[in-house]
């Protein structure tokens, strides 16, 4: 037997509760968002560093 | 003219080439940090036997002769001599009789097992280290690697040696300093891959000024900054890609993306010195190095705010450079923030050097400010790119894949490959889950691609391919690999119902989800 065929033993408030678990939030998207940002920002490198001579 | 000396581990074997060529100042030499470390060094690759070829006629030296010191009233001579290391002991008879195809205790191949290197010594009063090619500390696969390594051929009097290295010289202050030899060094390394030429230092120092002049005289050269050295770049027909280095996450996932490619990268640090007491650090100045290897510990010492995002490179511990004011492949720890007052915005990380403070009880330390690297033009998509596409999939959709229990929490490999890397990894290969030969070897795929491959403790998850010579609008994900049942047929299913999953179509993610639609 296939495991999507296997009898729902779940209760109603489990099945809730792993539909919560499972569906990404709108928070979550904003987090990976805000990292994303933030590593674009890291990577950056500033216009003033690039005129700093390497005289060593 | 060769002459054998024995080394037992005394820098002042290496002095006495150094003499014989009548030109340097001694104590001068002798001052430069240069001669601590190459006796570390040559203890450290178990240096026996020293070959001194006098003379010896170097390209590099000749070209930076016939631009620029040839000029000086002062004649300089045009020969330099060269010095071989050898990690077995054998006497100048023996060498000779080999050389006559006469029966010796030594072999030519024995010779070849035992060669660590050269070190071609230029006939200049101070500034006398010219091209050395020496080998690496030992590899250790799975924590020290020097991926940006190429093969040297050496003939000495018609014996054939090779030696694996990335060729490294000291600044001579005069037609280079230290950007002028950082490059040089890198392009040495890409010239083995993508054929660009390797121009010597006068000619990158006079390449990176001419279109840009520099404020005040371009030689005797006192330092190039990022414009010139990314023109110098260009110049060679390699493109510069430049990136801030002040993040420390960022900074050594980005060094290991390319360097595991053999893409040499070049830092820019300030150099701070460093008193023990509370009194306030000093900026030295801005020096540039090239990255040509790493070392991985076992903890994932840095991570991205806010995320749990863990990538191997995270725990990168040290980093191997050619820092022409050191050595070759100096050893440099990563380790925590320095305060500086007078640098604000510096780095969240720094690096320890091997250069040596006038002061006894203080030490220097590299401040990391930028990475800049020299790829070849096919190379178009930016390693950041594939960084974002995969942070926004592990922070949305492998989150899914853990709480359906197919995957615990993921670490992440990525990095820059070419197709004949990718396939020659799996040809032959009877231990995946797939069939190698349909799924990828018969294959058409780009030139260069970026790979993510990710892993827990169970073991390899997946493996995702993407196009590094496409445009950054297109999807870019080529390719999935699943080495773990259950795991594409979910990503499937969130590809087919993203509303059940609270999944945004528009998000970086889908680039990967999108695919799983119709494979």
């Amino acid at each position: 037997m296939s495991k999507d065929k296997r009898p729902d033993n779940r209760t109603e408030p489990d099945r809730d509760n792993e539909q919560r678990q499972s569906k990404a939030t709108d928070k979550d998207h904003e987090a990976a968002e805000r990292a994303v940002r933030e590593m674009q920002e890291n990577c950056r490198l500033p216009n003033k560093d690039l005129y700093r001579p390497f005289n060593l | 003219m060769i002459r054998v000396l024995p080394y037992n581990d005394d820098i002042a074997t290496f002095y006495s080439a150094i003499e014989s060529l009548g030109r340097a100042d001694l104590d001068c030499v002798r001052s430069a940090q240069h001669f601590g470390y190459f006796e570390n060094y040559l203890r450290d690759i178990g240096v026996k036997t020293l070959v001194v070829e006098n003379p010896y006629t170097d390209r590099d030296f000749l070209n930076d002769l016939a631009s620029y010191y040839v000029f000086c009233h002062v004649e300089y001579p045009r020969k330099c001599c060269r010095v071989h290391f050898f990690s077995s002991q054998f006497t100048s008879e023996e060498l000779l009789q080999l050389m006559r195809g006469a029966t010796c205790r030594i072999s030519t191949r024995d010779l070849q097992q035992a060669y660590r290197g050269f070190s071609v010594i230029k006939p200049l009063p101070q500034t006398v280290i010219g091209r050395t090619c020496v080998s690496t500390y030992p590899s250790q696969p799975d924590s020290r690697v020097f991926p940006c390594t190429r093969k040297y051929r050496v003939n000495l009097c018609g014996l054939d040696l090779e030696v694996e290295s990335i060729a490294f010289q000291q600044q001579d202050r005069v037609v280079a300093a230290c950007a002028t030899s950082a490059l040089w060094s890198a392009f040495h390394v890409s010239a083995d891959r993508y054929g660009n030429s390797t121009p010597c230092p006068v000619q990158i120092t006079n390449a990176a000024t001419r279109n840009l002049p520099a404020l005040s005289r371009v030689l005797p050269n006192s330092g190039l900054d990022l414009f010139h050295m990314a023109h110098a770049i260009t110049e060679v027909g390699l493109e510069p890609l430049n990136f801030g280095a002040k993040s420390r996450f960022e900074a050594l996932t980005t060094m290991y993306a390319y360097l595991r490619a053999h893409v040499p990268v070049l830092l820019g640090v300030d150099l701070v010195d460093v008193p023990p007491t509370e009194q306030e650090p000093k900026v030295l100045g801005q020096h540039a190095i090239v990255a040509s290897g790493y070392s991985l510990s076992e903890e994932f010492d840095c991570k991205p705010a806010d995320v749990d995002f863990r990538v191997v490179a995270a725990k990168i511990a040290k980093l191997y450079c050619h820092d022409d004011q050191v050595g070759p492949f100096a050893r440099m720890n990563v380790s925590a923030q320095v305060t500086v007052p007078t640098l604000p915005d510096a780095a969240n990380w720094a690096l320890t050097t091997s250069w040596e403070s006038a002061a006894a009880d203080h030490t220097i330390v590299a401040i990391p400010f930028a990475l800049l690297i020299p790829v070849y033009h096919k190379i178009r998509i930016p390693y950041t790119a594939i960084q974002q596409i995969i942070l926004y999939f592990d922070c949305i959709v492998a989150a899914r894949l853990v709480n359906a229990g197919v995957v615990q929490a993921l670490t992440w490999d990525i990095y820059l490959t070419t197709v004949n890397d990718l396939k020659s990894e799996f040809v032959s290969r009877a231990d995946t889950p797939f069939d190698p030969v349909e799924t990828l070897l018969l294959q058409s795929m780009p030139k260069f691609l970026w790979r993510a491959t990710a892993s827990d403790d169970a073991g390899l998850a997946v493996d995702f391919i993407f196009d590094a010579t496409d445009i950054e609008q297109s999807e870019l994900f080529i390719l999935g690999l699943e080495y773990r049942q259950g795991v594409f047929d979910e990503l499937r299913k969130m590809a087919a119902q993203p509303e059940a999953y609270g999944l945004q179509a528009r998000a970086l993610y889908w680039r990967v989800l999108s695919w799983f639609r119709s494979n």
